[in-house]
């Protein structure tokens, strides 16, 4: 059932692009860009790689999915992504050591962890359900010398090209019909950014000039639409509670946030512009503005990994 | 640990690990100083409807400090998904333009100049010059008789700015005039 992959070199492409042009218009944030600009790349070409939905289509009720019911919870076979784990060593063997040189002070962990995937000290299945926010069964930290919160890190850094990959596949099967929740229509997730795109319009007359908003799924990065003057968080659709913040310099990226519920969503106002660039790099330069956001009360929907600046 | 495939929706209320960013290594004083400098600004986006004709598409008006600064057709509006024709795309210059009259202007007959007037002396000629046409030219019966108290000598083009409300008071006042003859932009 898996759709064929389209991503890389493209994706890598975007990517470079992007960090490239944000390096130059905002050197401040330069050293993120260096941190995490090799990661996304990595992640890139793992996505590239990793299997997809490799089980049978499945099957979709119309009506559930219309009320609500996302992909993965109308499964019969379980309710949720298939099993990556045996990928994931593979996997870690080039992602590790790309996070050990982009972020120094956890280097000796991520080479610890490594080391603990290869001799088998902790097995792929835990590190999957580690990377998937499941609690460690033993008190304490499962390998020695890795902090909890770095293994979490690495572990759902892991997982996250292999989901996003297997939700690739699963949103094709749903393309077609309609959706209007704010939770990801493939695992349910909460949006951690959105992004107006303009259609395509080959029309000679009427161009459709207004970009339609699209909620991006900060576990598996499916996108889909969204009623745009409204708030994902609460459905509150009276212009006088909500509110774009955006900074001057930057009127392409704004945080769309709700007075009445106190949440924000990031939007990248694409209708405009004439390279759609790589959204991750895009929400990782809209850090500053998520953090005025947060001073000015809001909480986002999700979170980004490097939200805690 | 084992992991089932049900444990993993747990995944869903999880979301994103979110790692602190001091523990990284990273020099993050340039972008907090960033962050910290930046100054943002309140904006709006209010749904309202092209004036321009009877589609009466949808359109998204950008608002900052209560002046519009964009307009553009509403893509969730299932008619036209976003799209506007000229006229509509051009909303935004009808009302933020340095060329938009703010007061009346009157010509002389014969004149080719302008000259600036106010409201009152305006209306007050306007309301003259209906009722010595209309006193002039009203026609209460036809050729053969039949009672039509017709107006013909007087047009009115309604404009695209006029609510339904205003195009029926406006329309009520016409037809009391005996006025037959008007449309209105959006029409057209």
């Amino acid at each position: 059932m898996q759709t064929q992959e389209v991503e890389p070199p493209e994706a890598l492409r975007s990517i470079e692009q992007t960090l490239s042009r944000a390096a130059t218009d905002i050197p401040a944030l330069a050293p993120l860009f260096e941190a995490f600009g090799p990661l996304l790349a990595e992640r890139a070409r793992l996505r590239a790689k990793a299997p997809g939905w490799t089980g049978p289509a499945l099957a979709i009720d119309p009506e559930r999915f219309g009320q609500g019911a996302f992909v993965l919870a109308q499964t019969q076979v379980g309710g949720g992504f298939e099993d990556m784990s045996a990928h994931l060593p593979e996997a870690a063997r080039t992602l590790l050591p790309v996070m050990a040189l982009s972020f120094p002070a956890i280097a000796a962990e991520l080479v610890a962890l490594g080391a603990a995937i290869e001799s088998g000290a902790l097995d792929p299945q835990t590190l999957a359900a580690i990377g998937f926010g499941e609690p460690v069964s033993t008190p304490g930290v499962p390998v020695a010398g890795v902090l909890e919160q770095t293994l979490n890190f690495a572990a759902s850094e892991l997982v996250r090209p292999f989901v996003e990959r297997q939700a690739q596949d699963l949103a094709a099967q749903v393309n077609d019909l309609p959706w209007h929740q704010a939770h990801c229509p493939v695992c349910g997730g909460a949006p951690n950014m959105s992004v107006l795109r303009r259609k395509d319009d080959e029309s000679e007359f009427i161009q459709a000039k207004g970009g339609r908003r699209y909620l991006r799924c900060a576990c598996c990065s499916t996108e889909w639409t969204y009623k745009r003057v409204s708030c994902p968080a609460c459905g509150c659709e009276e212009p006088d509670e909500l509110v774009n913040l955006r900074d001057p310099a930057r009127v392409h990226e704004r945080a769309d946030a709700c007075l009445r519920c106190k949440a924000f969503v990031l939007c990248l106002n694409g209708s405009e512009l004439i390279d759609m660039p790589d959204l991750d790099v895009a929400a990782l330069t809209m850090l500053p503005l998520e953090v005025q956001a947060r001073q000015q009360g809001y909480k986002p929907l999700a979170e980004h990994p490097w939200s805690s600046l | 640990m084992s992991v089932s495939r049900r444990g993993f929706i747990k995944l869903l209320g999880a979301g994103t690990a979110c790692v602190g960013l001091s523990k990284l290594g990273l020099n993050l004083s340039p972008a907090q100083a960033y962050a910290a400098s930046l100054k943002t600004e309140g904006c709006k986006e209010i749904l309202s409807i092209c004036p321009f004709c009877s589609c009466c598409c949808n359109t998204i008006f950008s608002v900052r400090d209560g002046k519009i600064i964009s307009v553009e057709g509403d893509p969730d509006y299932p008619v036209s998904e976003g799209g506007l024709c000229a006229k509509g795309a051009a909303l935004l210059s009808m009302h933020v333009n340095k060329h938009r009259l703010e007061k009346p202007l009157y010509r002389a007959p014969g004149s080719t100049k302008w000259v600036e007037k106010d409201w009152k002396w305006t209306l007050e000629r306007i309301a003259r010059k209906v009722k010595e046409t209309r006193d002039r030219d009203f026609i209460a019966k036809d050729d053969k008789g039949r009672q039509v108290n017709r107006l013909e000598s007087m047009f009115q083009l309604g404009t695209s700015q006029m609510d339904n409300e205003e195009c029926a008071l406006s329309h009520q006042m016409l037809r009391g005039l005996g006025v037959v003859h008007m449309d209105h932009q959006a029409r057209i």
